[in-house]
């Protein structure tokens, strides 16, 4: 596939390789990521995308290749530094804090001044103000994805969707460059599901930029205007999903395995 | 009320302090943050030969005790240097064994270090003078305040100085547990994996919380050995850890006030209590002691998990925003946070915008 990349893309994931003891789960994965819009990571179970975004997170060091954001190269951060330049990942399984409710979730995204130890031991006087100012944001979001109600709720006792949601939420309250999506619809109603989807169009809208895991083609189908399509850890195509379904590699990987 | 009442009870008073302190260093390490510190015992430990050695003066060679590092510094300077000791021990172990290793291993390196931290002390003798311990520490302050070491008014003055202590440990990790510190800790806790993809630094902070246990823990050390005057390997084999998780978590664990609790119910009401059991040889008592113990932390841990004082739900008042004019305000200081209500700021009785909690 070519590698014609453009200064613009967010992400450049170039050569990207891993293996675990001998098993080759990424070999050679290569694509971008334009900006403001979601591009769809496709392929069948086990062909390394979660691999692939636990590696962008930085939660997984590549065994070689390079993974370029905003310019610069990322690869060997650990996942907190990666956080902090604006990639943000949700997991497959949604991950809360269970014993943290709703709002305090998503207070956790946010970094604050109170969060060191000298700020701690400041006091209120020091923190306070900025806090206040995330739990009116946090809010905010929190009736935007109709969790208000949810507020002081712990996590770990909200339903599945639920904390699909809030994860969601979390993410945004971290004021993301890059929103990195574990398939976001597993585990949920359909209903939810497009809530979701309406959720995910009008954040590309805004200009976010979303790399999406999902199994459900039909799903992506709607999202994503551009596709990656991964088989046996390799990235093997990239297009729309129109013109993806009459090549026959992708074909061959879906069929085949 | 007889002299003998009186000893007895400021000795189970300072016990209740020391006890609170160790307690609240377990609580910010285990209930806040989740790093399971089977070591505990050892910072508790290397505080109170910290204070000893720093108390008893400089080892006389051929002397009946071997130590190194003796000085006579005047109270408090001993019982600070014991939590800057404890803060490096805990540094010096935790750069190694916190870093790459999940909880449970942790633990079980933890659990390693207490063993091999007494095995050390015990058979490397001019270290801290080995199995037969460090004994005679002089009393602090007698001399200045001019009152005898063994009298009941130094006692009591004892009791004062080991409140004020408990006051400054609370004052610190209440200020910890309270701020937006205290919840990054919890979300770490709750998910380590997670805490490090929302642009947390877990290995910086558990080595931070490690630290900070370190640091209490060894000042209740401190404190212990200036009740007791003696200190020895057998004084801190690691089921004495086991004896401050029981409390914490009975008490309440990630709740300050759970673990004062914990700490007043289990090392001193349960052990103290078991004192008073009229019948049975000589061992009997103690072993009935860990016997109930271990019990009790049974049935918490089946009926109660949360504890006597579970953790409180952090709620956050209707409208929070606060806004804090510059330092040196023009009202001479006295209140430099000004509300401004929001609309929605129709329920009032909350305390400016922090979460209520402990």
């Amino acid at each position: 596939m070519s590698l014609a990349t453009d200064t613009n893309d967010l992400l450049v994931v170039s050569g990207l390789s891993r293996e675990f003891g001998g098993v080759h789960a990424v070999v050679d994965a290569s694509f971008v990521v334009p900006p403001a819009r979601i591009t769809g990571l496709i392929g069948p179970n086990g062909a390394g995308k979660s691999t692939v975004l636990s590696m962008i997170a930085g939660a997984i060091r590549p065994s070689s290749g390079s993974i370029t954001f905003a310019g610069s190269k990322v690869d060997q951060l650990p996942p907190y530094r990666l956080a902090r330049l604006g990639v943000i990942r949700t997991f497959q399984i949604a991950g809360v804090f269970d014993r943290l409710t709703a709002l305090e979730n998503l207070l956790v995204g946010q970094s604050m001044r109170g969060e060191s130890l000298r700020g701690a031991l400041l006091g209120k006087r020091y923190w306070n103000a900025e806090q206040a100012m995330a739990v009116d944001r946090g809010r905010d979001l929190l009736a935007r994805f109709d969790l208000t109600d949810k507020e002081n709720e712990y996590a770990g006792s909200l339903s599945g969707g639920q904390k699909r949601l809030l994860e969601i939420a979390r993410a945004l309250m971290a004021n993301p460059k890059l929103l990195l999506l574990d398939e976001p619809m597993a585990g949920v109603t359909p209903s939810l599901v497009h809530r979701i989807e309406e959720y995910l169009s009008a954040l590309a809208r805004d200009g976010l930029t979303m790399l999406l895991v999902e199994h459900s083609l039909p799903v992506v189908e709607r999202l994503c205007d551009r596709v990656v399509v991964m088989a046996q850890g390799s990235t093997i195509s990239t297009g729309t999903m129109a013109e993806l379904r009459s090549r026959r590699e992708v074909l061959d990987a879906y069929l085949i395995g | 009320m007889s002299l003998a009442w009186q000893f007895y009870i400021t000795t189970v008073l300072i016990y209740v302090g020391i006890d609170i302190i160790a307690c609240w260093a377990l609580n910010l390490q285990f209930g806040v943050a989740g790093v399971l510190n089977f070591a505990f015992i050892v910072f508790q430990a290397a505080g109170a030969y910290t204070a000893a050695v720093l108390t008893l003066g400089p080892a006389t060679k051929g002397g009946y005790q071997q130590y190194v590092g003796g000085a006579s510094w005047p109270f408090p300077l001993p019982v600070l240097a014991a939590a800057v000791v404890g803060a490096l021990l805990a540094l010096l172990i935790g750069v190694f064994s916190l870093r790459r290793l999940r909880s449970d291993y942790q633990a079980i390196v933890m659990l390693v270090v207490s063993l091999a931290a007494t095995l050390l002390a015990t058979n490397k003798v001019g270290l801290v003078n080995g199995p037969n311990g460090l004994s005679n520490v002089p009393k602090p302050l007698s001399t200045v305040v001019g009152m005898s070491p063994y009298g009941i008014q130094y006692q009591w003055l004892f009791v004062g100085l080991t409140a004020a202590t408990c006051l400054i440990v609370y004052w610190f990790v209440h200020r910890v547990t309270s701020a937006p510190l205290g919840r990054t800790l919890r979300a770490m806790r709750d998910n380590e994996e997670l805490a490090a993809a929302m642009g947390k630094n877990v290995s910086w902070l558990r080595l931070l919380v490690f630290m900070l246990g370190g640091a209490i823990a060894a000042v209740s050390g401190a404190i212990l050995v200036i009740l007791i005057t003696a200190w020895s390997p057998s004084s801190w084999l690691f089921p004495e850890t086991f004896s401050y998780f029981a409390a914490v978590i009975i008490g309440g664990s990630g709740n300050n006030l759970g673990a004062l609790l914990g700490a007043i119910l289990v090392p001193v009401g349960f052990l103290e209590i078991a004192r008073f059991v009229p019948f049975g040889s000589a061992g009997f008592v103690g072993a009935v002691q860990w016997i109930a113990v271990g019990l009790l932390l049974l049935i918490f841990l089946w009926f109660w998990p949360r504890g006597v004082v579970p953790e409180r739900r952090r709620r956050f008042p209707a409208s929070a925003a606060t806004v804090t004019v510059a330092s040196g305000g023009i009202r001479g200081g006295l209140r430099r946070s000004v509300r401004i209500p929001a609309p929605r700021a129709a329920k009032a009785g909350h305390d400016g915008g922090g979460a209520v909690a402990d």
